[in-house]
């Protein structure tokens, strides 16, 4: 195959490359910039949505909620503080008398709640639902309950409130 | 196989480096706009589950107290959750308004009001309203409030 070679060609000048690389290092910085502030936006919405501190407080009110939901309405006992509350349900259809308490309380950072028997009384489980609590009071409004929940992992401060009726004779 | 170099290059024309400048743009232009929305309707979601939750507090802890006259939301107030009397959205025709209140949550203020009608001897049907400025991103208080959440329940009426 023939093949056939320029012995003398232009090429580029300085000056022209020099051009195109500062011309190469704006674009390829602007691109760069919108690539990180679009992934530090993408995180930031990411952790509105799904962060730990936002699926914690997710978790606690669906769980406030289910408890209260099957509370007795007769009695429940409220912490002066509003550090704690502790309700009582029934264990099963079978059961004639309310035989089971359920009592939320903060310890450490983390919100716990504690199951158990009546007559005589006697820890069941202990379960923890969520850590990076900084804050969490009860209260009560007749017959319904009232959690207000403050999670702070340090990056993130979100405040929970949730209330339930207790309905249960 | 032939390398054949042309010994004179015409480069580029002025309407091709336009036609790539627009297309930059476009592309530049519609990555803004979706990040652009995709923040406001996070900040639109954001905003409207919170009312939601309010209006649900507010119906939970009014039914606990049987749909009480005398019901204080204001007692309720905790720390991240401020809630003082104020103004709110007007209450459905015949209903009595219990009172309305500026409630403040996770950095978004909403306006409630609270209002109650008697069904019949023993149900009382008891309604909540919360109001928010979205448009105006919760600045200007009740006056900009452009959106929104009903919720009614009913109670036993108290002895």
């Amino acid at each position: 195959m023939p093949k056939k070679k320029l012995t003398t060609h232009q090429g580029f000048t300085i000056t022209e490359l020099m051009v195109t690389t500062v011309i190469s290092v704006i674009v390829i910085s602007g691109i760069s910039v919108l690539l990180v502030d679009g992934q530090r936006g993408w995180n930031a919405m990411y952790n509105l949505v799904y962060s730990d501190v936002v699926t914690d407080g997710y978790v606690a009110r669906k769980s406030f909620d289910s408890v209260m939901r099957k509370a007795s309405r007769e009695k429940y006992l409220l912490d002066d503080g509003g550090s704690w509350i502790e309700i009582y349900y029934y264990a099963d259809d079978d059961s004639a008398v309310l035989d089971r308490y359920a009592r939320f309380f903060e310890n450490n950072g983390e919100l716990n709640i504690e199951y158990g028997r009546l007559e005589p009384r006697e820890t069941l489980d202990i379960q923890t639902i969520c850590s990076n609590v900084s804050r969490c009071t009860f209260k009560a409004a007749g017959q319904s309950a009232q959690m207000t929940l403050t999670l702070d992992d340090g990056s993130q401060t979100i405040t929970v409130v949730s209330s339930a009726v207790m309905h249960n004779k | 196989m032939t390398d054949r170099r042309l010994q004179h290059s015409k480069g580029v024309s002025l309407i091709e480096i336009m036609i790539a400048i627009a297309v930059i743009q476009v592309a530049i232009v519609g990555t803004s706009a979706y990040r652009y929305y995709s923040i406001l309707d996070t900040h639109k979601a954001r905003a409207r589950i919170t009312a939601a939750r309010i209006t649900l507090l507010f119906c939970e802890n009014w039914r606990g107290v049987k749909g009480a006259e005398d019901y204080d939301p204001t007692t309720y107030s905790d720390v991240g959750l401020t809630i003082t009397t104020g103004s709110g959205p007007d209450a459905p025709e015949e209903f009595t308004s219990l009172g309305s209140y500026t409630v403040i949550s996770n950095g978004f203020t909403y306006y409630a009001t609270l209002s109650w009608k008697d069904v019949d001897t023993e149900l009382r049907a008891l309604n909540v309203i919360v109001a928010w400025a979205q448009k105006f991103q919760g600045e200007g208080g009740f006056e900009n409030a452009d959106k929104t959440f009903e919720l009614r329940t009913y109670a036993y009426r108290p002895n």
